[in-house]
């Protein structure tokens, strides 16, 4: 059987070995660093450059800790593969024409100006519509 | 719900002709959205409710039965509190019929 190198090259390059997520280059470094720490203690290198070492694993430990809570609380799709957001990107419905965006960032203006109608308590909303329709003037519309 | 715990939910803010389209949905819908608002006032951030959702900039749309609400959570310009505290409100921005928006 023949070596196909070019076949090999493909197949390591397929998606499936794409960054998994966006915090994978920050875990990288975290590796690297803890096996350049354990080389200098290895290697009795001198203290100073230790202490960098160490001090710069603990940098990057901080940043991925607090990357990875504040993605998991607000954006947790990111953490996962890009495989994962193309494939949601591919079953995503298509909501988001260009006319609904419009219309959405005409409606977003219009609440912040105060055309709205504030609901304290989601379950209120059948009531404070009633009574925002009887304080509207008749046949007006607030837009 | 305490008066308390009901002062720290973000207020939901509706587009001006929300009546309109909410005297069009049936009990049903009524109460699905009702009930998904009631879901994201109580934890916007909820994981779950991200996953249910489609996602343009700051806008989200969620399927609910037949219709498609749109919201945004907003937060005050001049806000430096941290970025994971709650929203100050919940936009509804529009809510349309999902068969009329499907590909």
């Amino acid at each position: 059987m023949s070596f196909r190198f070019d076949r090999l090259l493909s197949s390591q390059s397929s998606i499936g070995q794409s960054r998994s997520s966006i915090l994978n280059p920050l875990q990288w470094m975290t590796v690297i660093l803890v096996g350049g720490l354990a080389s200098f203690v290895f290697a009795h290198a001198p203290t100073w450059l230790i202490i960098l070492m160490a001090v710069l694993l603990s940098l990057t430990f901080a940043l991925f800790a607090g990357g990875f809570i504040y993605f998991m609380i607000r954006e947790p799709g990111t953490l996962r593969s890009e495989m994962y957001a193309l494939l949601k990107g591919a079953m995503d419905r298509g909501y988001f024409t260009a006319d609904v965006v419009a219309l959405l960032a005409g409606q977003e203006h219009k609440i912040e100006r105060g055309q709205d109608i504030e609901v304290k308590d989601a379950k209120d909303i059948g009531e404070t519509i009633q009574r925002s329709r009887r304080n509207r003037p008749p046949g007006g519309s607030q837009s | 719900m305490t008066q308390t715990e009901n002062n720290l939910l973000p207020t939901l803010k509706f587009y001006a002709d929300f009546p309109e389209d909410w005297d069009r949905f049936d009990d049903k819908v009524r109460k699905d959205i009702s009930g998904f608002l009631k879901h994201l006032q109580s934890d916007p951030f909820d994981p779950r409710i991200t996953e249910m959702s489609e996602k343009n900039g700051g806008y989200y749309a969620t399927r609910i039965g037949p219709v498609v609400v749109y919201w945004k959570l907003a937060r005050r310009e001049d806000s430096i509190e941290s970025v994971l505290a709650p929203p100050d409100a919940i936009y509804v921005l529009a809510v349309h019929p999902a068969d009329r928006l499907a590909q």
